[in-house]
């Protein structure tokens, strides 16, 4: 094996007396568990497909709005091409981010527990900043339909048919941004007692 | 060995070498068998990833013991949701897999509540003092432990006697 390892025994002994000796026999008698390769090799197959695919979709998610913003361009007035603009560009630094933490939590570091422990605190704490922020951009993804609906309503040309059909569009958004609220919010949680816990691991150190 | 990992090759025979430790790794984190094997097979994939890049740095013990006790913090921390598995009593131990089968039943049974002990007595142990002592048992040494968690080696002898102390508390026949 590795220089290291042989220089291990020249080292001093961290426990040196029989009573030592005898709590690491016994550490090392106790029963483990075999390792199956096989499965490690598929899980890992399967996780790397699942998070390509992740990122696929994170990906796609923009492609909607970006096709709309496109092929309705010239219909909209300015007012309406400052709001999609707007949305896109806040949107854009969070979909970037959210694509790196993925890749982040596809590799596993050898870096020292200390760095480690910090690392993933840091990264929990974004993961509640970005739940945050997902929970209240649900609630103004629903305000800011509301003012696309009311700049048709007094610069558009809407017949009576397309309010209609705009408002059944913007009930069904609602109700999802509802459901999408709900579960951002189960997320902020969980991610800040995941925080607590890392805090408290860290204090002990 | 090292230039067969890095090469991609040789990962199996790292996992029949250590496999051991890395269960021992996940014993020390999580009580409950379940938990236990779910963890394993978590660390069993990042290190897997990990020799990947093994530089030879280190030697392949260190490397995957950093890359074990990350993904069990990692594990640990993603667990909050569920019930507190570190309270879950292990009572399954001993049933097959223990070093030595030359011991009478008396011993056997013996050896088993003195594990069992130990067991709790690490897993009640603070974070760094878990990770150094059950480093130390697994015979690294002092820079090879400082190495790991990001200590000085001073501190590691200091942590160590503290937690050694702790657990002898608990083992008194040990």
């Amino acid at each position: 094996m590795h220089n290291s390892d042989k220089e291990n025994q020249t080292n001093p002994p961290v426990l040196d007396d029989e009573q030592n000796d005898a709590l690491s026999a016994l550490w090392q008698a106790q029963p483990v568990t075999t390792i199956d390769l096989e499965e490690v090799k598929a899980s890992l197959s399967s996780e790397r497909t699942k998070q390509r695919w992740y990122m696929l979709v994170d990906s796609l998610a923009f492609i909607p709005a970006v096709y709309v913003l496109v092929i309705t361009w010239e219909e909209f007035t300015f007012v309406a091409q400052a709001m999609f603009i707007f949305m896109l560009i806040t949107a854009l630094p969070l979909l970037v981010y959210q694509l790196w933490l993925r890749r982040v939590a596809a590799f596993s570091k050898d870096t020292q527990t200390a760095d480690h422990l910090m690392q993933l605190t840091k990264q929990i704490k974004n993961n509640v900043k970005i739940a945050v922020i997902t929970k209240h951009s649900t609630w103004t993804a629903v305000l800011f339909g509301c003012g696309f609906l009311l700049e048709r309503y007094f610069y558009g040309e809407l017949t009576p048919e397309k309010i209609v059909k705009m408002t059944i569009v913007m009930t069904s958004i609602s109700i999802v941004m509802l459901g999408w609220y709900v579960w951002a919010s189960k997320r902020q949680k969980r991610f800040e007692r995941q925080l607590e816990t890392l805090e408290k691991m860290a204090q002990q150190r | 060995m090292i230039r067969d990992v890095t090469l991609g090759q040789g990962f199996e025979d790292v996992f029949v070498q250590y496999g051991a430790i890395l269960s021992r790794v996940a014993n020390s984190y999580e009580a409950n068998e379940a938990m236990q094997q779910e963890l394993l097979q978590e660390i069993a994939i990042a290190v897997w990833q990990g020799l990947s890049r093994f530089k030879g740095d280190s030697s392949v013990k260190t490397y995957i013991l950093k890359i074990a006790h990350n993904r069990a913090v990692t594990h640990v921390a993603s667990q909050v949701k569920r019930l507190d598995t570190h309270q879950y009593d292990h009572d399954d131990l001993g049933s097959d897999g223990f070093a030595s089968n030359t011991h009478s039943p008396e011993e056997m049974s013996s050896q088993h509540q003195s594990l069992e002990r130990l067991l709790r007595a690490v897993r009640a142990l603070p974070l760094q003092s878990r990770q150094v002592l059950t480093l130390s048992l697994e015979g690294l040494s002092y820079d090879e432990i400082a190495d790991v968690c990001g200590l000085t080696k001073n501190h590691v002898g200091v942590i160590l006697k503290r937690a050694k102390q702790s657990i002898m508390q608990e083992q008194p026949h040990a």
